[in-house]
């Protein structure tokens, strides 16, 4: 048997920055060598908080509170149904804001059901506003609330914008979004290191394109945009625009997302031509081999990765392998349709090299529709529920 | 393709692709500053690693020689141990000591990937365990004295209970 011990700190430190707090946790208490290993505040710079468990919360309380100060990254997964793991995720966030901590990296992510009515929602917007106001956030690189079940507002993205000039990534994509392109706007105007933007489309106008194009700084390489339905949001952002954007920053990449509220004419108008479009999800209701044509004609250059959720049918088989044939440079073509069972070996047989999902079944219940929420579909999970 | 040699500890010679060889900054590193020379016939001497081992670990290189280079190392990013290809995953499924002997000579050698893929192993090995079954896993000692481990205990607030 070989001396474990006799591995350099580092190999073995290595290995632990690849256990979660729990594993941390049990070999603090395997020997004194591994314990001292693992006091490391190296191994503490990146604490991720699950607080889904109540019991675990003092072991949690005590190992933020001993290496608060070497933390720079934090991820905190809260689940809404559990009052106390609420409680626990502001007194984080509060005991975060007073310490000496430096973060370059805070995310926030909920599962569970909507907690626009719980008291505790309140008290969890009051604990991020007063973080993001500390001086352990002044140089904030990373933020992401991007699976939030309540909206982020105007007034904390404007605090965010205003007194974090160092941000590089900015994640708000929420199914239900209250952002403004006002606040939009003065984040685009004060952080000129942003390279990825994720928001909804409700959140973005032809303003924050132009002040986009005024700004000198030509950082940003990805914007995500999220459309779910919406009067008139449609009309923004011409292709006209989008044109003048591109050509101010080249190296720009767009993914764009239509969740199933999304209209016919809602998709044709805002897929107009012009977009450096490299993801798109299309989640419809309705036959969608035409847009699937459109797309095929104006962005069979760019795309990389096309997601798709619609009733099957001949037409729309005939449409996706077209998209496959023409579209250079797709690497992955997910589908949620319920298309012939040798529809993938067609696909392959035309690009070997593509990587791609096809969902077996059309019955999409509410188990499928929890895992398709959200950004990105889960493989795994629908894997596991017997969907692909 | 120029081709290099590397004698291990125990006397025997490998003839390899210069590439391959070079994905040890070790290697590559004494390849630039000794100015060793490609077509030299003498072999580089590589004291630290046994003729099994130095070909286990010029098998990984010669899989991954063409991979792209790692991205930007992104510090804050989640780590995962779950994203190990299937080569990988295969090559080291082996006895301990094999898997140990790999870590210190992709450690000597300096081989990022190598070296990150046989740690996730290892780490992987620890998940889900009890402090008792981590310890029996690799055959560790307790060497706290039962009031010290008591103090750890509560000092991390931690009860098995898994």
């Amino acid at each position: 048997m070989p001396d474990w011990n006799s591995l350099p700190k580092h190999v073995l430190l290595q290995t632990f920055s690849f256990l979660n707090f729990e594993d941390r946790m049990a070999i603090m208490l395997v020997c004194k060598y591994w314990y001292f290993c693992s006091s490391s505040p190296v191994l503490w710079k990146q604490f991720s908080f699950d607080l889904t468990r109540p019991e675990r919360l003092e072991a949690h309380t005590k190992m933020l509170q001993k290496h608060i100060d070497h933390i720079t990254a934090v991820n905190i997964h809260i689940v809404t149904e559990l009052d106390a793991n609420m409680e626990n995720a502001c007194t984080v966030m509060v005991e975060l804001a007073k310490s000496r901590c430096q973060l370059e990296s805070f995310s926030l992510r909920c599962s569970g059901a909507n907690i626009v009515w719980s008291p505790l929602f309140s008290k969890i917007l009051l604990s991020l506003n007063s973080l993001l106001s500390s001086e352990s956030t002044s140089k904030l690189k990373h933020f992401s609330c991007s699976e939030l079940k309540f909206p982020i507002g105007d007034s904390m993205l404007s605090k965010l914008a205003r007194d974090h000039n160092d941000l590089e990534t900015v994640d708000i994509q929420t199914p239900s979004t209250s952002v403004t392109p006002q606040s939009v706007k003065i984040l685009v105007q004060s952080c000129p290191k942003l390279r990825k933007l994720c928001a909804s489309f409700t959140s973005m106008s032809d303003e924050v394109f132009e002040s986009l194009i005024k700004a000198n700084y030509r950082a940003l390489r990805l914007l995500s945009l999220t459309f779910g339905g919406g009067r008139g949001i449609r009309r923004r952002l011409s292709s006209e625009l989008w044109k003048r954007v591109v050509n101010h920053i080249p190296a720009l990449r767009v993914n764009l997302h239509f969740n199933f509220l999304s209209t016919r004419s809602d998709i044709s108008s805002i897929l107009q031509a012009g977009i450096p479009l490299a993801e798109l999800t299309l989640n419809v209701l309705f036959e969608a081999h035409e847009e699937i044509a459109h797309i095929e004609a104006e962005y069979s250059e760019t795309l990389k990765k096309f997601t798709v959720t619609a009733p099957s049918s001949a037409q729309l088989e005939n449409a996706l392998l077209s998209l496959v044939q023409n579209a250079t440079h797709l690497e992955n073509l997910t589908c949620f349709c319920n298309l012939n069972p040798s529809f993938r070996n067609k696909v392959l047989q035309e690009k070997p090299g593509l990587e791609c999902f096809v969902c077996v079944t059309e019955e999409f219940d509410q188990n499928f529709m929890q895992v398709m929420t959200g950004r990105t579909a889960n493989l795994e999970k629908l894997k596991d529920l017997g969907y692909m | 393709m120029p081709n290099i040699k590397l004698q291990s500890s125990d006397g025997e010679v490998f003839d390899v692709d210069v590439d391959v060889a070079k994905q040890s900054i070790t290697i590559k590193t004494m390849l630039e500053d000794l100015g060793m020379d490609e077509d030299d016939d003498e072999a580089i001497p590589l004291p630290n690693v046994n003729s099994a081992i130095l070909g286990k670990v010029l098998e990984w290189c010669q899989f991954h020689k063409d991979d792209p280079p790692p991205p930007e190392d992104e510090e804050n990013r989640e780590k995962r141990t779950d994203d190990l290809c299937g080569f990988d995953i295969d090559f080291l499924k082996v006895d301990q000591g094999t898997l140990f002997e790999l870590i210190l000579a992709a450690n000597y050698l300096d081989i990022k990937g190598l070296l990150d893929a046989s740690c996730k192993t290892v780490a992987n090995m620890i998940k889900g365990k009890t402090p008792e079954e981590i310890r029996k896993t690799f055959n560790i000692k307790n060497d706290f004295t039962p009031a010290e481990e008591e103090q750890v205990r509560k000092e991390n607030s931690w009860c098995e209970e898994k």
